[in-house]
């Protein structure tokens, strides 16, 4: 070590120009979903970035090969935590489209209404960490204080506030309850109420607009090839939207919009998920106003929907049924089928390979923010390292369906 | 040697003479559900669940019968025809026959008939039946019976738990009166101990007075039992079928040598229960008592040091022994045999 008390002229002193090597992650409190990025700094600016995912792999593909198919209702629970019935819905659509049968209708609406309400919980939760990373603390407690009016309505009609796994193959768990409509219509005006309250304070705020506006930046053409979907891609001005392009459920019984955005910054992100928390709100309105109060909410398959419980332990039938459910599970046809829906974050795909037993050959998950990460390279390079943190944010990266 | 073909659900399987369709189907690998049937034994064609649809030969009009069947529009009973099935398990073979075993809707309807009429008076008792897991009637169920229970009437009730010898305990609620048991003591036993008494309903097995189910393939009983109402005490409650794994073995109580499985809990290794494994060259179906009974010496009582005479011994002076006794030996290799055994 050079003696510091050398005495040096201005012109002598010398910064060092190597580039530093720096770890974000994967345990860093804006690294959500434990990410590790690599970054190579020249001074504050990023030369270099390596995105690390997979330190949330759980194995779940590998898991849901031991079980039976409803045993996996669980795992796809735990994939993207922040709007678990989207999981569950999803994974259910694709047993469905296998053993090719079409749940009733008051069934399609209750499964639309609890997935709207689990996407603006899931928005809300991106919106709040988004703008609280950037400092903006009241946001985050006014939107989690709206996630939690969601939780509540979620707590009542399944008995669970986070992890459901209340979706079954041919229908629910339980039917909506009486006071389903009634819940979401007394619940509905104080939770836009507070999304429109974090609008105001974030939206004329210059430290919030200043590190938003034009960073971040992904090309629409870029969002294309690398496999965008969700709020992401429709930042970018792409109005692709599978509720809408291939309308699953009752989707295309509803009015609502698809929101886009044009630049693809933060910005438009952010955006783009508060205006998707109207639209739901809109399709959650009509969702349950064109349920019917009445009649099946499971298919009329003995081999499929478990017996009601009175019949499990007053029948010899419904025990038989039960047991044979619960130990060899629901025996989808042999074949392969995949099935799409849109999560949150994006296009949520389940790969499903049956070779015609009660328990899945392969299960292979197509999670959003898979394809979506991979842009986050691209669009921090040459930026500050500052905006990593908003640009890292309005992905919502979630580690559990990220990393399989 | 093939006498002909017979058709099952369009597909051509060959037949030897004197075989029973159910039989032909087996050899093919075609399942038709059964309860009372066994290869092993003769079909009395009780319990109705094998029974098949059968096109008339050639220029022949079809066997119809006549039943009463509700119709929706009248609300009443009217008469239709519905061609007469036969039991698969006693139905001869003839060349040319064509048989409907999943393709026919009469089928259909009469197997979930029977299997109704089966579990009309069954206990709610899976949970408590060591048989669950390996029940013929859970799993037919699954496979034919998609409506809920009709009944609303009491199930009657019947004898449970009765200890028919030290070995085998009956359920008569659970039991389905099939007559395996009862064939296999009167035909493979030749003790015909087991009998059904009463009728209908009321139906269930019974002990010969003054005696008990001793003979020496009682367990056969309870192992081909197809529902949980024959069971081996030293089975019975011990643990839960789904926890066990199958391993090929051979029973080494005697020189038969029957094969056998052997059922074994792979979390600890224990051994549970033997179970006689199909070959027609050694033990055909079958194994005796004492033999289904010599499960534990898979474990216990394993040989696992040197003996002399009888006295443990190091393996130093059993060697020293064996060559003291083949001493000799060498000048006459021709006259020694040396037995080594397992």
């Amino acid at each position: 070590m050079e003696p510091v008390d050398v005495e040096l002229k201005d012109g002598e002193l010398e910064l060092p120009t190597d580039s530093m090597l720096v770890q974000m992650g994967p345990s860093h409190p804006a690294m959500h979903g434990t990410v590790r990025i690599v970054v190579e700094l020249s001074g504050e600016t990023l030369t270099k970035a390596d995105v690390q995912i997979g330190f949330l792999h759980r194995g779940f593909e590998k898991m849901c090969e031991r079980g039976t198919w409803s045993q996996c209702l669980p795992y796809v629970d735990r994939l993207n935590y922040a709007s678990p019935m989207l999981n569950n819905v999803g994974f259910v659509l694709a047993a469905e489209k296998l053993l090719g049968v079409t749940v009733p209708e008051r069934c399609q609406h209750s499964r639309v209404a609890l997935s709207e309400l689990a996407r603006i919980a899931d928005h809300m939760v991106c919106s709040a960490a988004f703008a609280m990373e950037l400092g903006a603390f009241t946001p985050f407690l006014y939107l989690t204080k709206a996630r939690e009016l969601i939780y509540d309505i979620l707590e009542e009609e399944t008995g669970a506030r986070v992890t459901h796994a209340f979706a079954r193959i041919g229908g629910m768990a339980a039917p909506p309850s009486d006071d389903f409509g009634q819940m979401i219509r007394d619940a509905m005006p104080s939770v836009m109420q507070l999304v429109d309250d974090t609008e105001a304070l974030l939206l004329k705020n210059r430290i919030f607009l200043d590190r938003v506006e034009g960073l971040g930046v992904m090309s629409q053409k870029d969002a294309i090839a690398l496999g965008w979907t969700g709020p992401v891609l429709r930042s970018t001005g792409v109005p692709y939207d599978i509720r809408k392009a291939h309308p699953y459920l009752t989707y295309d019984q509803y009015d609502f919009d698809v929101p886009v955005g044009s630049a693809g910054d933060n910005y438009d992100r952010f955006m783009c998920r508060q205006a998707e928390i109207r639209q739901s709100a809109r399709i959650i309105e009509q969702a349950v106003a064109q349920m019917p109060k009445s009649g099946p909410v499971n298919i009329d398959d003995p081999r499929v929907v478990f017996p009601p419980k009175d019949q499990v332990h007053n029948t010899i039938e419904g025990t038989i049924r039960h047991f044979k459910l619960v130990m060899e599970g629901v025996e989808l046809p042999a074949g392969e089928c995949y099935s799409y829906s849109e999560a949150s974050n994006g296009e949520l795909g389940f790969y499903i390979l049956s070779d015609g037993s009660g328990t899945p050959w392969r299960v292979r998950i197509r999670p959003p923010c898979f394809a979506c990460v991979q842009g986050l390279e691209q669009m921090i390079t040459g930026g500050m390292i500052a905006d990593v943190v908003p640009a890292f944010g309005s992905m919502n990266m979630i580690g559990g369906e990220c990393d399989h | 040697m093939a006498e002909g073909t017979i058709t099952i659900d369009g597909r051509e399987i060959p037949f030897e003479k004197g075989e029973t369709i159910i039989t032909a189907a087996r050899r093919a690998g075609i399942e038709i559900p059964h309860y009372c049937w066994h290869p092993g034994l003769k079909a009395p064609a009780s319990c109705r669940m094998c029974l098949v649809e059968i096109e008339p030969p050639p220029g022949r009009p079809a066997m119809m019968l006549d039943i009463l069947a509700w119709d929706e529009d009248q609300h009443d009973y009217t008469v239709v025809k519905k061609p007469k099935l036969m039991p698969a398990c006693q139905m001869g073979c003839a060349d040319g026959m064509v048989v409907h075993n999943t393709t026919s809707k009469e089928v259909e309807k009469a197997r979930a008939a029977v299997q109704e009429m089966l579990l009309l008076n069954h206990p709610v008792d899976c949970p408590i039946c060591d048989q669950a897991g390996e029940c013929s009637l859970q799993d037919n169920l699954v496979a034919h019976y998609d409506y809920d229970k009709r009944m609303v009437d009491e199930p009657l009730h019947k004898v449970k738990a009765v200890p028919f010898s030290d070995d085998i305990v009956y359920d008569g609620e659970r039991c389905i009166r099939c007559t395996r048991c009862v064939r296999i003591s009167r035909d493979l036993a030749g003790d015909p101990v087991l009998s059904v008494r009463e009728r209908g309903n009321h139906s269930e097995i019974t002990v010969s007075p003054g005696r008990q189910l001793d003979h020496p393939y009682a367990l056969m009983t309870a192992n081909y039992c197809p529902v949980g109402a024959l069971t081996p005490t030293h089975f019975r409650f011990k643990t839960r079928v789904w926890f066990l794994r199958s391993g090929l073995t051979l029973c080494q109580g005697c020189a038969t040598g029957c094969n056998a499985y052997l059922d074994y809990d792979p979390r600890t290794n224990q051994p549970y229960r033997f179970r006689p494994r199909e070959n027609e060259q050694v033990n055909q179906f079958w194994m005796c008592d004492e033999g289904m009974l010599s499960y534990p010496e898979s474990q216990s009582g394993r040989l696992l040091t040197a003996l002399v005479g009888g006295d443990d011994a190091t393996m130093a002076e059993a060697l020293q022994a064996a060559k003291k006794q083949l001493k000799g030996c060498e000048d006459e290799p021709e006259r020694t045999a040396i037995v080594l055994s397992a």
